[in-house]
């Protein structure tokens, strides 16, 4: 056999990721989030501890160990709606078309921020997925809405997880497959 | 295994010829070539063909163009349109897979009237109408691709 597969395989074509994904928030996909623009990012960031005895030249198994956790999803949002900027000013609230700022109260949390992205040829005419869930999600940073002198614009939203004062080892976040060959 | 254009073409062929829409603003019985239509072929019809780009992010995936022309004879134009709204239906975004080719996702990227240098001009007392729509057309060849793995 060749030399230069370059890792492709027999199944490659149903295990590729493909498109920006969909943004939901609530359990189960409750709700879509809108239209986004310029893609989507999803970080899951596990720092981890790195003991090094004397005498280690370098990293040593069995002395490392989780020391912190951050999922952030980062979304351009296109589709611009009223509770899409409630959620970017976390704490405010909506009255009457109207949005004010306002205290962060557990209510403000988002139980679950979703992506799911479209993963190839899993079946005729199917398409498998991936879906990446945040849970306890604040959206974090400014929000900035940069408005051209043409065109449209999109505003950026990072969902933070956060974990949950009653399951502290539960890291806030996990990924589900369906349709994987 | 057959290859990647009779795949693609046979798939697009079924696809087009059996959808009810598209017969009833046909006339009632899709016509459809591959290439050019022969000599005298009864209006209206379809022409299509595939034609391959450059791969894309890996080997076994390509970017080709998919091109389908659509040939009509009224006096208005309308047939052809309506023709041109049920074939964007069918296709645009469209997701599917054959046995030799998998993740192919058409995208309408442009289409209009064409005007012709023959006696076949827009709005002439033939009335005869052609109108040209061109696709995006990316896939993954996957027979091929397992046939040149295994070489």
């Amino acid at each position: 056999m060749s030399t230069k597969q370059r890792g492709i395989g027999t199944n490659t074509y149903e295990r590729i990721l493909m498109g920006p994904g969909a943004v939901y928030t609530g359990a189960d996909q409750a709700s879509l989030l809108g239209a986004t623009m310029g893609g989507n990012v999803m970080e899951i960031t596990r720092t981890f501890r790195d003991i090094r005895p004397d005498g280690a030249q370098g990293p040593v198994k069995g002395f490392r160990s989780i020391e912190e956790v951050d999922a952030v999803l980062t979304v351009r949002l296109l589709e611009v709606t009223e509770q899409a900027l409630v959620y970017a000013l976390a704490g405010s609230s909506l009255s009457s078309n109207v949005i004010t700022g306002g205290e962060i109260a557990n209510s403000t949390y988002l139980a679950a921020v979703s992506i799911i992205a479209e993963m190839t040829g899993a079946t005729t005419e199917g398409r498998g997925s991936i879906a990446i869930e945040l849970s306890n999600v604040l959206v974090e940073g400014p929000m900035t809405i940069n408005l051209p002198e043409n065109g449209e614009t999109a505003i950026e939203l990072k969902f933070r997880a956060h974990y949950d004062v009653a399951a502290l080892t539960t890291e806030p976040w996990k990924i589900s497959f369906t349709h994987v060959a | 295994m057959a290859d990647v254009q009779v795949s693609l073409l046979t798939y697009l062929y079924n696809l087009l010829t059996t959808n009810t829409a598209l017969k009833t603003a046909m006339g009632g019985a899709v016509r459809c070539y591959p290439v050019s239509a022969p000599p005298d072929s009864a209006f209206p019809y379809l022409v299509h063909r595939i034609d391959a780009g450059p791969p894309g992010g890996i080997w076994p995936e390509r970017n080709s163009t998919y091109q389908l022309d659509v040939w009509s004879q009224d006096p208005a134009a309308h047939d052809i349109t309506a023709i041109r709204n049920r074939l964007v239906l069918i296709l645009d975004e469209l997701v599917f897979n054959t046995t030799d080719v998998k993740n192919v996702r058409p995208e309408l990227q442009t289409d209009g009237f064409i005007t012709e240098n023959d006696v076949r001009q827009p709005g002439s007392a033939m009335n005869i109408w052609h109108y040209a729509l061109q696709f995006n057309l990316p896939y993954y060849r996957q027979t091929e691709t397992v046939a040149i793995l295994a070489r």
